[in-house]
């Protein structure tokens, strides 16, 4: 009997998980599946190349030159391996938005192209750090530089460019380009590029960039091996700058020049701009659209030796609001959008999971975290003996205990979104960083016995009966209320509503918590002076502590944001600040990826140990994207060692032929000719 | 009259200059400036630590003498105001000037088109009711009309976006054109779909203002309808089309006509929250978001740019009035 009643058992089991496994849709996911960056992009000649139809008739009418004449010697190719879906077909519309004014097409100038990905789509640069999720032991990929070595003493640097690369405009990109955007722009200080000297000095020498010839250039360094340094060549740090386009409008090239003009040189609606990206904007009329077709002249291959990007255009609708590229996804005008708010979740899921949604969320890993930061500065700001005595009880890691112990992160949690997309935080960085090992970090959880206990030690007691405890004898605000006052910018929902649920577990404990929405202005402007007590912020950066230290310890007078030195420069670091500062800065040089993750493991440890700051809770960002996408990896992250369109080529995104959007914007496509009509342009 | 307007001119000025004081004073009260705003862009879309982007900031204050007191900002930005010169606006990195001239056609010819709404779908009903009154249209009309005034005409937008896109099926809401046509040239097929975008703002910021004036005609003609002169002009055997027409509605219009006056700023100002939530290339907005980012300029402009056609419509208010009403002289 029994025996029989096993045998229908198994044969059930066996029946159920077939069904499962052939319901289950295969997960095609990429995130630290590589070895090596070759797995992923590499340099190689073909015999013969494709092009997309359009092009090839502006070929065949002339008005460009042949593929390969277009392409570099050797393109770079982006493997079978990473196409998740294969390589593509040509064609299609891919719809976005986005909601900040286009400044210009000077981005090394430091115009930003309206974010929302436009300035990936069209920026360049010598090394890519947005793919490195994908590999096993992440490290910057090669991009324009192709490879590069260190000198024996480690102070230079010498990268190799790719030969043949060309703008959109058919102009040849060269090492001048690499020195015009960084000697010219960078290290110059009437122009506001998105770096400066700083970031660039090394053991207090500023890096020489010298050129060797057209296609190698040496870095030199005041120090041996500051590998951080790669980070400072990707994107936006060290967006290539067309020197042939600029040059002319730079003041230390032409008398005549101002900054302000090379600043304002290619005004937003004077299109096409000269890119070195997949797609060029070759039409914008402010408050209302943004049009970019294909570049011809693009330098990347898939192994079939088809030019990238496959799709024709890309509209992006610009938005009075960032939510509205949400709404316009969910309305079906839109293929794509970042769900960072988990007050959108609802919506965005329960649309999602129509069967005739047209588009689909997938998650990431836990990379965003809500933490509270308390003031520690025993200096900055402190204008009352009230500021001086709550400054002394933040330092006091008692109190830090106390508060961590009083907050049910669980309950926020849940209360923000219940689920798998948040879960409690312990500080330090979010669970889904490549640097976070569960081991490491000290949890100082919900305990509201044991915080009062602790509060109590700390000789709070509540003397008047109003259920707040009150400053003990030895405070100079003796007797006076235990208040704490919690400032937020309006504009982070989810840490409002994270603030207001702290409020009553802290009056739980005897603490009566002040939350002040203020506009987001304000709350930077006093948090950046030291003028604040407690404060609640999103934490996108500290999923990679060795790309941003500075939001994680005392890198300089004015981080951490919640440890500043005053204006004299008066701060007194605690000795686990001063351990964290030194284990970070020791990272900058080592070049072994197992030593960097131990520092900052240890970096961790000490973290949550002396709960520098304490967590709340952790998110993951959903990535809403139209279901005719292809070669989206599941796991694509939307923000981890860059955003979504780096992280993940956008070139290689494609669409099935049935599922198309109609083109309109095929006649724009430039050619050199185009680019002579515009009165910016410099080579007519 | 012409000296009449000449004296409300000449007091004019120092009252726009104490209001252009007053705003601008309130706009750069808070801590902070534009360049918080973007040493915050820097931090969160640039991905810069916070040290770097302070450094920016601080470099750009310079730049355009923020870091100056506030009185010295103020007359620097009076004196280009009297040239005609607004000033520059950080965010958008242009002249305030042709910002505001570049969403202000979309701005009147929505802000016109409610106007007319409310008028026209105002007073008729209006009238119809006051001369029916307690009849069953009057009730239905009255019950319209409380709908439309106590709806918030940014959450009649919010429901409206909500049928149409999750009932109804319709793919594109927002703005004022489909993303297919925003570039193209005018067309029918353009001017359909435009059509088909524009009624959505006309008809949720017109219904408020439809609302608000049938309740006021038809409380002020009821006023009127009971005076003996109506009286008088229905014994002496007058058509009752023209005792209400000729007799009646010529007073009870006035305050219609003085609130046409006194309502010339949202012209140019827009229904901010509606213009927000319906994405419209409206100058609401923009005021808006160069309130939250402390782009000082442009928000002061904006608002002195208020104050004057506040002033200059209760001008054309009082003008209109007298014209209207032969009782009224203001010599």
């Amino acid at each position: 009997m029994y025996k029989r009643l096993s045998v229908v058992f198994l044969v059930l089991a066996l029946v159920f998980s077939l069904a499962f496994a052939g319901l289950a849709e295969e997960e095609k996911n990429l995130g630290a599946s590589f070895d090596s960056a070759s797995d992923i992009l590499f340099y190689k000649s073909f015999p013969n190349y494709n092009e997309a139809p359009e092009v090839k008739k502006l070929v065949e009418e002339g008005k460009l030159p042949p593929i390969e004449d277009r392409l570099p010697k050797e393109p770079l190719v982006w493997s079978k391996a990473m196409m998740v879906d294969g390589t593509g077909l040509y064609g299609g519309v891919w719809r976005d938005t986005f909601a900040v004014p286009t400044e210009g097409w000077n981005w090394a100038a430091g115009q930003t192209q309206g974010w929302f990905g436009i300035n990936q789509i069209i920026q360049e640069t010598l090394v890519t750090t947005g793919p490195m999720w994908m590999m096993k032991k992440p490290d910057p990929l090669p991009h324009l530089a192709t490879s590069w070595e260190w000198s024996e003493d480690g102070k230079s640097l010498t990268m190799h460019l790719m030969e043949g690369v060309k703008w959109s405009d058919g102009v040849e990109f060269t090492a001048e380009d690499v020195r015009f955007t960084y000697e010219d722009n960078v290290l110059d200080d009437a122009v506001n590029s998105w770096q400066s000297k700083g970031s660039w000095t090394y053991g207090e020498k500023v890096t020489e960039l010298e050129v060797i010839d057209d296609y190698t250039i040496r870095w030199h360094f005041g120090e041996a091996f500051p590998v951080r340094v790669f980070y400072l060549m990707d994107y936006l740090d060290l967006s290539l700058s067309a020197a042939h386009v600029y040059k002319h409008f730079h003041p230390k090239y032409n008398e005549e020049a101002s900054y302000e003009g090379f600043n304002n040189a290619t005004p937003p609606e004077d299109l096409p701009a000269v890119v070195l990206g997949p797609y060029v904007p070759v039409a914008y009329k402010p408050d209302q659209q943004m049009i970019l077709v294909r570049n011809p002249y693009y330098w990347q291959v898939d192994e079939d030796g088809n030019q990238l990007p496959y799709f024709d255009e890309i509209w992006f609708a610009e938005a009075e609001d960032g939510t509205v590229r949400t709404m316009n996804l969910l309305a079906g005008s839109g293929d794509r959008t970042n769900l960072e708010n988990p007050q959108m979740y609802s919506m965005a899921l329960k649309e999602a999971q129509k069967p005739d949604s047209h588009f689909k969320v997938q998650w990431e890993d836990f990379y965003i975290e809500y933490r509270l930061e308390m003031n520690l500065s025993a200096y900055a700001s402190v204008n009352s003996d009230r500021d001086k005595a709550l400054r002394g009880l933040f330092r006091d890691l008692k109190f830090r205990k106390a508060v961590s112990h009083a907050i049910d992160r669980e309950g926020i949690a849940n209360a923000a979104f219940p689920g798998p997309f948040t879960k409690a935080s312990y500080g330090g960085y979010p669970s889904g960083s490549p640097y976070y090992n569960e081991s490491m970090v000290v949890k100082y959880p919900y305990d509201p016995e044991k915080s009062r206990q602790l509060l109590t030690e700390l000789g709070f007691e509540d003397t008047d009966g109003d259920e707040i405890l009150n400053w003990p004898e030895d405070s100079p605000i003796a007797g006076k209320n235990l208040v704490i006052e919690l400032i937020l910018g309006g504009d982070q929902d989810a840490a409002v509503k994270a603030a207001e649920a702290l409020q009553p577990l802290m009056r739980d404990v005897g603490i009566s918590l002040r939350v002040r929405t203020i506009k987001p202005t304000v709350q930077s402007a006093r948090v950046d002076s030291g003028d604040f007590e407690w404060t609640i912020t999103r934490q996108d950066s500290t999923i990679t502590p060795f790309m941003y230290p500075e939001d994680i310890g005392a890198m300089s007078d004015t981080s951490p944001a919640w440890h500043i030195a005053a204006t004299e420069g008066q701060r007194d670091l605690m000795p686990f600040e001063e351990e964290i500062r030194d284990l970070l800065k020791s990272t900058a040089t080592m070049t072994s990826p197992a030593e960097r993750r131990e520092a900052l493991e240890k970096v961790l440890h000490l973290y949550t140990e002396n709960l520098y700051t304490v967590g709340i809770y952790q998110a993951r960002r959903g990535l809403g994207i139209a279901k005719r996408f292809k070669n989206i990896p599941d796991d694509t992250p939307t923000r981890l060692y860059q955003w979504f369109p780096t992280g993940t080529p956008i070139q290689t995104f494609w669409t099935p032929a049935e599922d198309q959007k109609k083109t309109q914007f095929q006649d724009l496509i430039p050619t050199p000719e185009t680019y002579k009509k515009q009165d910016w342009y410099p080579n007519k | 009259m012409l000296s009449y307007i000449g004296r409300r001119v000449l007091y004019a000025v120092p009252l726009l200059i104490l209001i252009s004081f007053v705003s601008f004073l309130v706009i750069s009260l808070p801590p902070g400036d534009f360049m918080t705003t973007l040493q915050n862009e820097l931090m969160n879309q640039g991905g810069l630590s916070r040290e770097e982007a302070q450094k920016i900031a601080d470099r750009m204050r310079e730049k355009y003498g923020l870091d100056k007191p506030f009185v010295l900002q103020y007359f620097t930005w009076l004196s280009g105001v009297v040239r005609g010169d607004f000033g520059y606006s950080f965010q958008y990195k242009k002249p305030v000037s042709e910002i505001i001239w570049r969403r202000l056609a979309w701005t009147l010819l929505i802000a016109l088109s409610c106007h007319l709404l409310s008028v026209i779908g105002g007073v008729l009903p209006g009238i119809y009711s006051a001369t029916h009154q307690y009849s069953l249209s009057d009730n239905f009309f009255t019950f319209l009309a409380f709908l439309g005034l106590s709806i918030p005409n940014f959450f009649l937008a919010l429901a409206l976006m909500y049928i149409l896109v999750f009932w109804l099926g319709v793919e594109h809401v927002g703005g004022l054109f489909s993303p297919e046509f925003v570039m193209r040239s005018w067309s029918w097929a353009k001017l359909v779909d435009f059509l088909k975008h524009f009624w959505i703002p006309v008809f949720v910021v017109g219904i408020a203002g439809t609302a608000r004036n049938m309740r006021v005609m038809r409380g002020n003609l009821l006023d009127i309808l009971g005076q003996q002169y109506i009286q008088v002009a229905r014994a002496k055997g007058l058509r009752e089309d023209l005792v209400i027409l000729k007799h009646a509605l010529r007073n009870a219009i006035q305050p219609i006509v003085m609130y046409l006056g006194m309502s010339l700023p949202f012209l140019i100002q827009g229904a901010i929250v509606t213009s927000i939530v319906l994405n419209l290339p409206t100058t609401g907005p923009m005021f808006y978001k160069a309130i939250v980012s402390q782009d000082m300029y442009l928000a002061g402009s904006f608002l002195f740019l208020i104050a004057v056609t506040l002033v200059a419509g209760n001008l054309l208010a009082d003008l209109m009035l007298a014209w209207i009403d032969p009782r009224i002289r203001y010599e």
